[in-house]
């Protein structure tokens, strides 16, 4: 095998290892980011029923008074 | 930046781009490790809880950002490592990365680091994260590393705060506690590095670096690392007074203040050239034992009140 392959071969693998360095790092921030997001906000975060606002404090009548109009 | 000296290296070949060792190699795996350990000491001492999840994420989080900082010393420098032994295989000299590519990958991870930090778990301590890498990068490396002997005293700051983010990951602010605990760094860097300086001073005096063997000399430096080890030693001691250690620390840490002042003053006695670096040997070694020992008791002793309380 020549010296030119044999470099060009190794700049390949290198490209192709820093390409699934980058394409892991995306994939685990998904699954942080989504790790994240359950733990703020609950399991129902995935309940469709109420969009995921059920850990919201419910709105009291007092509060919906001070809504200028 | 700085023009960067690249050795000849037969195995360098910037054309081939950097492997992923030489990127790991960028954010300075055993800065990181410690940077890791007094975050989690200062996560596990905070009053207060964080979920298991968030709060591997904000050590995730703070460990990057240090790499970060790590990588964007490295691109700034790269003519300097080129010059002293203890720096010259770092990938940036080596021409293994180019001192672009070690730019973006440290900005990029500064970027990412600090928005992970602060959307997921405390915008403060994300804040905190984001003036630490400025001030390591800004501030040390650009101005005073290479502008004053003074550099690593007031630059040791950046090394200092690692616990102090951890600590507002969980409360969202700052406290007396938390701020013995960057103290404590704080002033354990001066030693540390001064003793490295010590038996490396031909290293710093021919790249140009103004550490304090090379601009005042060994006597002036050994003087100044018995005075910041005896201010350290009582320092040390304080978070037992404070309640944030416990019997078990306030043992150690006086135990550990006594050895690291006696091998201060023997650093100071000594002042023929072998003789002189074998002591600074030591005292650089034990140094790094003392902080650890210190933050790994305090660790342990909130691990244990977490358990049972």
């Amino acid at each position: 095998m020549s010296v030119a392959t044999s470099a060009e071969d190794e700049h390949k693998r290198r490209q192709r290892m820093r390409s699934l360095a980058i394409g892991l790092a995306l994939a685990a921030l998904v699954v942080l980011f989504y790790v994240a997001t359950i733990v703020r906000l609950g399991p129902n975060a995935l309940n469709k029923k109420d969009g995921g606002f059920t850990s919201r404090p419910p709105v009291t009548q007092d509060a919906t008074k001070q809504v200028p109009k | 930046m700085a023009e960067i000296g690249v050795t000849s290296d037969e195995t360098s070949n910037p054309t081939l781009g950097g492997d992923i060792e030489d990127y790991v190699a960028l954010l300075k795996p055993r800065v990181m490790s410690l940077v890791v350990f007094t975050a989690l000491t200062g996560m596990v001492a905070a009053p207060g809880a964080l979920h298991p999840a968030l709060g591997l994420i904000a050590l995730l989080a703070i460990a990057v950002g240090a790499g970060a900082s790590g990588a964007l010393n490295m691109w700034w420098d790269a003519d300097i490592d080129a010059i002293m032994h203890r720096t010259r295989s770092r990938p940036v000299p080596q021409g293994r990365v180019t001192a672009d590519e070690a730019l973006a990958f440290g900005l990029v991870l500064s970027v990412l680091s600090v928005l992970t930090l602060g959307i997921t778990v405390s915008w403060f301590a994300a804040a905190l994260l984001a003036f630490t890498i400025a001030f390591y990068v800004l501030v040390y490396t650009m101005w005073l590393k290479r502008s004053t002997p003074q550099n690593i005293v007031i630059g040791g700051a950046a090394g200092a705060f690692p616990p102090m983010i951890g600590w507002a990951a969980v409360t969202g602010d700052v406290s007396l506690d938390s701020f013995l605990l960057f103290l404590i760094i704080f002033m354990w860097t001066p030693p540390h590095f001064w003793a490295l300086a010590l038996y490396r001073a031909r290293d710093y005096e021919a790249a140009g670096v103004p550490m304090l063997p090379v601009v005042s000399g060994p006597g002036e430096t050994r003087r100044q690392i018995l005075l910041y080890s005896a201010l350290l030693a009582p320092l040390a001691c304080a978070p037992a007074v404070t309640g944030l250690g416990g019997v078990v620390y306030a043992i150690v840490s006086v135990v550990l203040g006594i050895a690291f002042v006696a091998l201060a003053v023997d650093v100071w006695r000594k002042t023929d050239s072998a003789a002189g670096d074998k002591a600074a040997k030591r005292l650089f070694a034990f140094s790094i034992l003392y902080l650890f020992l210190l933050f790994a008791v305090l660790l342990a002793e909130h691990s244990f009140r977490h358990l049972v309380g």
